[in-house]
């Protein structure tokens, strides 16, 4: 997968100009306008915060939290960076903060129930490689766990990870880096599916 | 070599980690449109709710002009002042936790058994209650959550867990029809950190 970014093609720069004007309209209260953008955008961010979320009511609550931000502050939309960008930085923000607060939360449900003496035991070991595997992805920092899933399984650029997250490509890279380094070693039993 | 290896099969075998189903669009849609208007209304009531505040402190004002001894009533009037806000903002951050705590009990309780959720939910419930009739509850946006957070609290704090998805569904239908989970995040956090700063 190249990160070098594309030069913008006629269709890319037709786009951007009718993005623009949508978010003209929007800024004015135009519901057709606002329902065109979330048309346009909104495969990719329920995409993201579905892979991130592993389940669909919270996927679908940060995808809605996501819009809903997006359209209360579209004034401060500036168009430095294409709208696409904007609202990624927004939904990377809305699923972070909502996984932190879920964590927080089974953590304390954790507590009471190991309380009651009623804890499940979550320790046998699944010797099928995917469900390990995703297992190794579950247990990354939420971070890492963000640039594996928009880089390695949605196809996004370190440029448009970078974007999204507030971060250099740079830095996008080298959290790739660390993290695919920890799902080898976590991974490493299983090293000759990929050596053969 | 084994390191480009490695990724190519990542790539491969990570394709289907939490591989999402078709994009609900019109669902969601429908709800963000709801979350919207709801959030407009009140705050056409809010602007109403403010210059009748206004023209009632003006009238208190020039009341207070013609009294010799103003300094007692002024502090009164501001440490009322000072008490509504103190109520907003434990009704805010209280909400805030009823919205956690929904979030997380729709997830969670149809995938495994929630034993400690009805506990949390009347702890919840009890501080629901309280502010239900405090000055907090004179707000009336947050008067009609409350009562509609009220219900739904109820109905999980008395949530066997046992027989399964009936009950289940009868909360999620309570959550969704009331739009509580939609209410709850049109008010926070902006509203909070609002709040809080007036104090």
């Amino acid at each position: 997968m190249s990160d070098e970014r594309q030069a913008t093609t006629p269709a890319e720069q037709r786009s951007q100009v009718d993005e623009q004007g949508l978010i003209q309209r929007v800024r004015v209260g135009d519901a057709v306008a606002e329902r065109a953008l979330y048309d346009a955008h909104v495969d990719r961010i329920y995409r993201l915060a579905y892979r991130m979320a592993g389940d669909d009511d919270l996927a679908r609550d940060f995808t809605q939290e996501t819009f809903i931000r997006a359209f209360r502050r579209i004034n401060d939309f500036r168009g430095e960076a294409a709208f696409g960008t904007w609202l990624h930085a927004i939904a990377t923000s809305v699923i972070l903060n909502g996984l932190r607060k879920v964590k927080r939360f089974r953590e304390r449900e954790a507590d009471l129930e190991a309380a009651d003496g009623i804890a499940h035991d979550r320790s046998e070991l699944d010797p099928d490689l995917k469900r390990r595997l995703a297992q190794a992805i579950d247990d990354l920092p939420a971070k890492y766990r963000m640039v594996v899933v928009m880089h390695d399984i949605e196809g996004y650029t370190h440029e448009e990870i970078g974007q999204a997250l507030g971060v250099p490509p740079g830095t996008s890279k080298a959290q790739l880096s660390r993290a695919r380094a920890r799902l080898r070693d976590a991974l490493q039993e299983f090293a000759t599916e990929w050596a053969s | 070599m084994s390191e480009e290896r490695f990724e190519e099969f990542l790539r491969n075998a990570a394709r289907g980690y939490n591989r999402p189903p078709e994009t609900p669009r019109e669902e969601m849609w429908g709800r963000i449109v709801a979350a919207r208007s709801e959030r407009r209304r009140p705050q056409g009531l809010l602007r109403w709710g403010l210059a009748a505040a206004a023209v009632l402190a003006l009238g208190i004002a020039i009341g207070r002009y013609t009294v010799v001894d103003r300094a007692p009533a002024s502090l009164a009037a501001e440490s009322e002042a000072e008490s509504g806000t103190a109520y907003r903002v434990a009704a805010l951050e209280h909400m805030q936790r009823v919205e956690t705590f929904l979030t997380v009990f729709r997830a969670e309780a149809t995938a495994r058994p929630m034993e400690s959720a009805p506990r949390t939910a009347r702890e919840l419930l009890v501080g629901t209650r309280l502010l239900m009739t405090s000055p907090a509850a004179q707000d009336q946006q947050v008067a009609t959550l409350l009562e509609d957070i009220e219900l739904v609290l109820a109905q999980i704090a008395l949530y066997s867990g046992s027989d399964g998805s009936d009950e289940l569904d009868l909360i999620d239908q309570g959550i969704q029809q009331r739009g509580v989970l939609l209410r709850l995040r049109a008010i926070a956090p902006t509203d909070l950190s609002a709040a809080r700063g007036e104090l």
